[in-house]
C-alpha cells in the first residue's frame, strides 16, 4: 500500500552547505561565495548571494544555518547604521566584525552560522575578520562553509603576499570553482565582491564560465 | 548507504594518513605521510611505513586500521607470488589490484582500510588503481586517500595535469602532501626511486625538523618504463 510521505525538505533544516572566501590586498578586499542553498539532500535555491552588505563598504559572507546566518546579517546591519549614526562617520570594519562576533559568541550554543566579515575603512584599508563561534581574528584571507576543507591545501599552496586586485579576484574564482567541483553543499554559480576606497563592486560568474580543472 | 559500525571492535592503531598516487609520463609517484595514531589524539608512531611492496614492480598505499591493512597485504602478496609462477611472467598492475579488491570485498563487513595500488606493467604502463573501503576498484590517473586527503582535493585538481615530467610529478606529489594540514607536523616524506635494474636511490624530502631521521624510509616509489 503506498503511502504519500511528506517529502524530506520540509522537515530538514536549510543549511547553506557553502564555499566563502574573503582576501584581502593592498588598497581592499575581495569576497566570494557560491550559491547553492540545501535543505538535507535537495537543492532549495541555486543562485541565492550569500555576500549580504552590513554597510557601504563592509560586506559579509554568510555560511552554516541559512536563517541564523541571514538573521545574524540583518541585526548587524542595523546596529552598525546606529552606531555609524552615533559617531558620525563610516563605521569601521573591526566594529561591524566585533558587532558580528558579540551575538554569535553570546548565542553560541544556539546559533550554528559562520560569517566572514570584509570591508574597507579609512583608516586600515581592506581587512578580512573570521567570526567563527564568538572568535574574532584578522586574517590576510579567510575561507569557511562545508566547501572550504577541500581548499585548504590549494589556498596554502596559492596564496603569496602582495597579490594585486585582478590576482585576488582569480584566486577568489579558482578556490571557488575547485570547492563546488569537490563538495556536494557548494555549487550554482560564483558572487565575488570587491571594496576599495572607490566603492563596491558585485559580479555573477555564471556556472559555464567558471574555470575549469583536471577532471578524469 | 548505512554506515559499517566499527565502535564494538577495538579502535587499533589506525593511520590518519594522507596518501597519494599520480601518473605521470612514463611511470608513477606514490608518496605518503608517515604518522600512524591510535584514537584522535595519540600519535603512536611518527616513522611507519605505509607504502608496502607486493611485488618487483607494484607497490601499494594504505589508509585505514593499519592491521586490517597488513593482514591484506600479506595474503595479497602471497596470492600475487602464486598468481605471478602460474603465470610464469611479472603480475599486471590489475591483478594485483583485483586481488585486493577481491579481499576487501569479501570481507567489507569486518575490515576498515583502503588502498592505492601504484605499478608498471609490461602491457598498460603506468597505471593506479584505487581500492576504496567496501571494495569497489577503479582506475584513475590520480588518486588521494585517507582523512588528510579532503583538504588537498582542490590542490591536486588544480595542479595535477596529464603527462608530467618525473620531476615535476615528484614536486607535485611532496607538494600535495605537505600541503594537506594532517601532514604538517612532524611527519616525513618519503621518496624512494627505482631505476632500471632495480637499483635504488633513496631521495630525502623531509618536513620539519626531522631531516636527520628520515634516510632511509621507502614511500615514494617511481617507475621508470624499460
Amino acid at each position: 500500500m503506498l503511502e504519500e510521505a511528506a517529502p524530506e525538505w520540509l522537515s530538514e533544516e536549510v543549511k547553506t552547505g557553502t564555499t566563502i572566501i574573503g582576501i584581502e590586498y593592498d588598497g581592499g578586499v575581495v569576497l566570494g561565495s557560491d550559491s547553492r542553498v540545501s535543505a538535507g539532500e535537495t537543492v532549495v535555491n541555486r543562485v541565492m548571494n550569500k555576500l549580504s552588505p552590513l554597510h557601504d563598504k563592509i560586506y559579509c559572507a554568510l555560511s552554516g544555518s541559512a536563517a541564523d546566518a541571514q538573521t545574524m546579517a540583518e541585526i548587524v546591519n542595523y546596529q552598525l547604521d546606529v552606531h555609524s549614526i552615533e559617531v558620525g562617520e563610516d563605521p569601521q570594519v573591526r566594529s561591524a566584525a566585533t558587532l558580528v562576533k558579540n551575538i554569535s559568541y553570546k548565542y553560541r550554543e544556539e546559533l550554528s552560522a559562520h560569517l566572514i566579515v570584509a570591508g574597507w575603512d579609512r583608516r586600515n584599508g581592506g581587512q578580512v575578520f573570521a567570526t567563527m563561534k564568538g572568535l574574532l581574528t584578522r586574517q590576510p584571507f579567510a575561507v569557511g562553509g562545508s566547501g572550504s576543507s577541500y581548499v585548504y591545501g590549494f589556498v596554502d599552496a596559492e596564496y603569496r603576499r602582495g597579490m594585486n586586485k585582478q590576482e585576488c579576484q582569480q584566486f577568489v574564482v579558482n578556490t571557488l570553482s575547485l570547492a563546488m567541483n569537490r563538495d556536494g553543499s557548494s555549487g550554482g554559480v560564483a558572487y565575488i565582491v570587491t571594496i576599495d576606497e572607490h566603492g563596491t563592486e558585485e559580479k555573477v560568474i555564471l556556472g559555464n564560465q567558471l574555470p575549469t580543472f583536471f577532471d578524469q | 548507504m548505512e554506515k559499517h559500525c566499527t565502535d564494538s571492535r577495538v579502535k587499533g592503531v589506525s593511520t590518519g594518513t594522507t596518501i597519494l598516487a599520480a601518473v605521470f609520463d612514463g611511470g608513477v609517484v606514490i608518496g605518503s605521510d608517515s604518522r600512524a595514531s591510535v584514537g584522535e589524539e595519540y600519535v603512536s608512531s611518527k616513522t611507519i611505513n605505509k607504502v608496502i611492496q607486493v611485488h618487483d614492480r607494484i607497490f601499494c598505499c594504505i589508509a585505514g586500521s593499519l592491521a586490517d591493512a597488513q593482514a591484506i597485504t600479506k595474503a595479497a602478496k602471497f596470492h600475487l607470488s602464486f598468481h605471478s609462477v602460474q603465470m610464469e611472467s611479472p603480475p599486471r598492475v590489475m591483478a594485483a589490484a583485483s586481488v585486493l579488491k577481491d579481499l576487501c570485498y569479501k570481507n567489507r563487513e569486518e575490515l576498515q582500510a583502503g588502498f592505492m595500488t601504484a605499478g608498471w606493467d609490461k602491457k598498460n604502463g603506468p597505471q593506479v588503481y584505487v581500492v576504496a573501503l567496501g571494495g569497489m576498484l577503479i582506475n584513475q590517473l590520480v588518486t588521494i586517500a585517507g582523512s588528510g586527503s579532503t583538504y588537498i582535493y582542490g590542490y591536486i585538481d588544480a595542479k595535477y595535469k596529464p603527462n608530467m615530467t618525473k620531476e615535476e610529478c615528484l614536486q607535485f606529489a611532496t607538494n600535495g602532501t605537505v600541503f594537506s594540514p594532517c601532514s604538517h607536523q612532524d611527519v616525513k616524506m618519503f621518496c624512494r626511486e627505482i631505476v632500471d635494474c632495480m637499483k635504488r636511490k633513496y631521495m630525502n624530502h623531509s618536513t620539519g625538523e626531522n631531516k636527520d631521521c628520515a634516510q632511509k624510509m621507502v614511500g615514494g616509489i617511481v617507475m621508470t618504463l624499460t
